[in-house]
């Protein structure tokens, strides 16, 4: 095979050249895939792989499992609580008894007492008294009762304390009752508040003029209790040297019927004898009376001396919507009331009577007051 | 040859044998479990998830069971004081001994958890109805009229609050129910894409082990299959590829490879055997022609070559004393003709001789054709000792003379060059006849064609032919190339005749 033509190298080129590229790919493709993929990969492998997809499995489904069912231990493995006790009145829709419920409760929550509210929306429609029934009914330890002067709460507080349950009244006092304690705002204090804002107004605003000062209080209830005002004492007692320039009215709105408060404050503002101070007691009338001055241009004309320390309020405060708000601070009250029954219960005797000051917030300290209760 | 081993590496070189149905029941059942355990968990999990939605909402249910357990209580109590029947009482105490069962579920400890809280009023309450009710109950067996309306009404006081209390439970509890059961459904979501995502990882690492798997089981069958398909095109020295898998394929392999040793050593043995037979065929054929040289020697040797001697010897004494001198001379020269051919026949001869022959044979042609032929001789002197066989000359100079000379009337010319070129001896017999046809001349140097048209034919003149002359030369040196049949200067045929060089004759090995 020494001399070859073109074509027979071809040939040979094609037999036996290709042959070996061929050959070598072969060989080099079963060393690299064959032994890297297919042989090296064993029966352990393939189990040790199977086992971590299962575990993996396994651990991914159970975690989710777990977050199957929150909640449920979430009270678990706490502290027992000692006492149980029902907290009862109070319009749950004030920012301020929501913040002494919340209040009490956190307070309680540290001293073993379980405060609870019985009130409508976790009972249905029940009276404030036939609430305290059902809290006796529920066997409680122990009742903070608003009586909201409502006689027929009185009733029931006094029922209540002869079945042996120990009750505290709180804001509305119900002293015939029997209550241990009572622990409220300081009425009478904010009563002079009030008179105070009213003579600083005179001062202020009606120098000069020949008119007396038009002013409003709104009270509210039927109108029908006996017991004495404080709040009203307070006032008269401040305003009694300039009670000749001060035309107060009283003008009461009824707890019964939803949305009147609005309607009646509405008419008060716009009866044609519109007072130049409306002195509104509670949160929502509050809220309602910077509403209707705003809707009704009355900017100026109309003063508000508020209640609350809500947002809104404030925020009245700082556009001279509203001259002055005064507020009782909810954490106070209730950890007054909260250590007060805790007292009680454990050693039987307590404060009878427990008054928490009022603060007066103006344009001047509605900041400071923002940043400390914040 | 040595067995080709594909050792993999970390094997054990003595792996333990494991059949492929091993390998093969190993690798499905591990798939098999695995897809086992992947389905009976996810079922398992499945069923818990199921039964836990179930539980969801059997809080509800338990609420108005227990609600409605209350009702029936209420209404047997009534229907005892209005009645005093006593069917109503043991209604009653049934009704009651069920409705604590139930009431059991409540909780009875003190719970931040407002549904718990709210469980333990009820359980409170429940037992504030229970002994008012049981007060009525006594009070009526006593006949005790404003007592057992008293007990009654605080009862049914009683009666409403739980009423109340179980409804708002019972919707707190839907709530939070439906809340739970909103997050569960997307625990759900989560764990089935989560299950979903794992399951395709399963299923992709199944189908690489079943890939892997079946490749390793069948690339050793496909080595096989190739090595087989190469040996069937006949690549003999091809071997089976054994890879260590330790199982029939490399059994199989192994086995192939002896086979295929054997079958190798088979060839080889029947390779001997037919080259054995074809040089038996060779010699046959050998021995043939020397029979056929053989029967010639025979015709030759019929003529009693002694008589011919002394008939002839005495034809020349005759003429010598009749004093004719040239038939004399005639008859000494045929005497020395036949005499060297019946001698050497038989055996190698030198060039010389074969010249001396050819001396005569011309001059007793010339005699017989009245001197037609002009003889020439050009010869090396060196080369006339150079050994040959005999009768090699005398056919080609009657072929000259018959088919150069005698065509024409006026005779022609015949000329022997003895020289030497390349080592090689050359004898060239030329003359000034017409030559060969090219058709001709190459059967001639082939030896075949010429003889197919003499058989059966007994040329007259001599005995031995062209084929004859070239079959005894190619046997004597071995080699085919040893006739030429070209032009020569005179105008005619060339036959030159390559001998081989002195020392390269092999007569003895090769005696004709």
């Amino acid at each position: 095979m020494t001399r070859l033509n073109g074509r027979a190298m071809k040939e040979y080129m094609k037999k036996h050249i290709t042959k070996h590229i061929k050959k070598y790919i072969e060989k080099y493709i079963q060393k690299k895939f064959r032994k890297d993929v297919a042989s090296g990969l064993q029966m352990w492998h393939m189990l040790v792989l199977f086992t971590i997809l299962f575990a993996l499995l396994v651990a991914s489904n159970e975690y989710l499992f777990e977050r199957l069912s929150p909640g449920e231990t979430s009270a678990a493995g706490r502290e027992p609580y000692t006492y149980h006790i029902a907290m009862i009145g109070g319009e749950r829709d004030e920012s301020f008894w929501t913040a002494v419920y919340e209040q009490a409760v956190e307070i309680g929550d540290d001293r073993g007492l379980l405060l609870e509210s019985f009130d409508q929306e976790s009972t249905g429609e029940y009276s404030e008294a036939e609430l305290v029934r059902m809290a006796r009914a529920a066997n409680v330890d122990g009742m903070i009762v608003n009586t909201a002067d409502d006689k027929a709460v009185e009733e029931e507080v006094a029922r209540t304390v002869q079945a042996g349950i120990p009750v505290m009244t709180m804001w509305n006092d119900a002293e015939h009752s029997g209550r241990f304690s009572f622990a409220g705002g300081n009425s009478y204090a904010m009563g002079q508040m009030y008179g105070d804002q009213l003579v600083n107004h005179l001062e202020q605003w009606m120098d000069g003029e020949e008119r007396k000062l038009r002013a409003a209080i709104l009270w509210r209830g039927d109108g029908t209790s006996d017991k004495p005002n404080l709040i009203f004492a307070g006032i008269s007692d401040r305003i009694k040297p300039q009670s000749d320039r001060i035309d107060l009215v009283n003008r009461t709105v009824s707890d019964g019927q939803n949305f009147e408060a609005e309607e009646m404050i509405r008419n008060i503002l716009l009866d044609g004898n519109t007072p130049d101070v409306l002195i509104c007691l509670r949160e929502n009338d509050t809220n309602s009376a910077i509403q209707c001055v705003v809707d009704y241009n009355l900017v100026g004309k109309v003063h508000i001396l508020g209640y609350s320390d809500n947002e809104n309020v404030l925020d009245a405060i700082d556009k001279g919507i509203v001259t002055s708000s005064v507020v009782v601070n909810p954490a106070s009250l209730a950890s007054e009331a909260v250590e007060s029954m805790q007292s009680y219960l454990e050693q039987g005797f307590a404060n009878e009577y427990i008054s928490v000051s009022p603060e007066l917030i103006r344009k001047e300290n509605v900041e400071g007051y923002r940043e400390k209760h914040e | 040859m040595s067995e080709q081993t594909h050792n993999e590496p970390g094997e054990n070189p003595a792996a333990r044998f494991r059949s492929i149905r091993t390998q093969l029941i190993q690798a499905f059942l591990l798939m098999i479990v695995f897809v086992f355990l992947i389905n009976a968990y996810l079922a398992y999990t499945r069923e818990r998830a199921v039964r836990r939605i179930d539980h969801v909402y059997m809080k509800n249910t338990q609420l108005n069971e227990l609600s409605k357990n209350l009702d029936d209580l209420h209404r047997l109590l009534y229907e005892y004081l209005n009645t005093k029947r006593s069917n109503a009482l043991e209604s009653y105490y049934d009704k009651e001994q069920s409705y604590l069962s139930k009431l059991d579920m409540m909780e009875k400890t003190l719970q931040k958890d407002a549904i718990r809280l709210t469980e333990k009023n009820i359980w409170e309450m429940s037992q504030s109805y229970l002994r008012s009710a049981s007060d009525a109950i006594e009070a009526k067996r006593a006949r005790n009229i404003s007592r057992y309306n008293e007990a009654y009404a605080l009862g049914d006081e009683y009666y409403e609050f739980i009423k109340s209390t179980l409804r708002s439970l019972n919707h707190v509890t839907f709530q939070e129910n439906a809340r739970r059961y909103e997050q569960m459904r997307r625990s759900m979501h989560t764990m089935e894409i989560c299950s979903g995502f794992l399951l395709i990882g399963a299923f992709l690492a199944s189908v690489l082990w079943i890939v892997v798997s079946t490749r390793r089981l069948t690339q050793p069958l496909i080595r096989l299959a190739d090595a087989a398909h190469e040996i069937a095109s006949g690549q003999m020295d091809v071997d089976f590829p054994v890879v260590r898998t330790a199982d029939e394929i490399e059994t199989v392999a192994r086995a192939c490879n002896r086979m295929m040793s054997s079958i190798r050593m088979y060839i080889v043995e029947m390779k001997k055997n037919m080259e054995r037979e074809r040089r038996l065929k060779e010699n046959e054929l050998i021995i043939k022609s020397d029979l056929k040289e053989a029967q010639l020697n025979y015709l030759q040797a019929q003529i009693n070559p002694h008589f011919l001697f002394n008939t002839l010897n005495a034809g020349a004494q005759l003429a010598m004393l009749e004093g004719a001198e040239r038939t004399n001379l005639f008859i000494q020269n045929m005497a020395d003709f036949f005499r060297y051919n019946v001698r050497t026949i038989e055996k190698e001869t030198t060039l010389g001789s074969e010249i001396t022959l050819t001396d005569s044979y011309v001059y007793i042609l010339n005699v017989r054709f009245s001197d037609m032929i002009r003889y020439e001789k050009i010869i090396d002197e060196r080369l006339l000792g150079h050994r040959m066989p005999s009768m090699i000359l005398q056919p080609l100079i009657e072929n000259a003379v018959n088919h150069g000379i005698r065509v024409s009337d006026t005779g022609g010319v015949v000329r022997i060059r003895i020289y030497a070129e390349d080592g090689r001896v050359f004898v060239a017999v030329e003359d000034s006849g017409p030559g060969f046809d090219p058709g001709t001349a190459e059967h001639l140097v082939r030896g075949d064609t010429l003889r197919e048209e003499n058989d059966g034919v007994v040329k007259a003149e001599v005995g031995i032919g062209m084929d004859n002359v070239i079959s005894r030369l190619r046997t004597f040196y071995a080699r085919d190339d040893v006739m030429r049949i070209g032009r020569s200067d005179l105008g005619g045929a060339a036959v030159i005749l390559c001998l081989g060089k002195d020392e390269e004759s092999v007569y003895e090995s090769h005696a004709l």
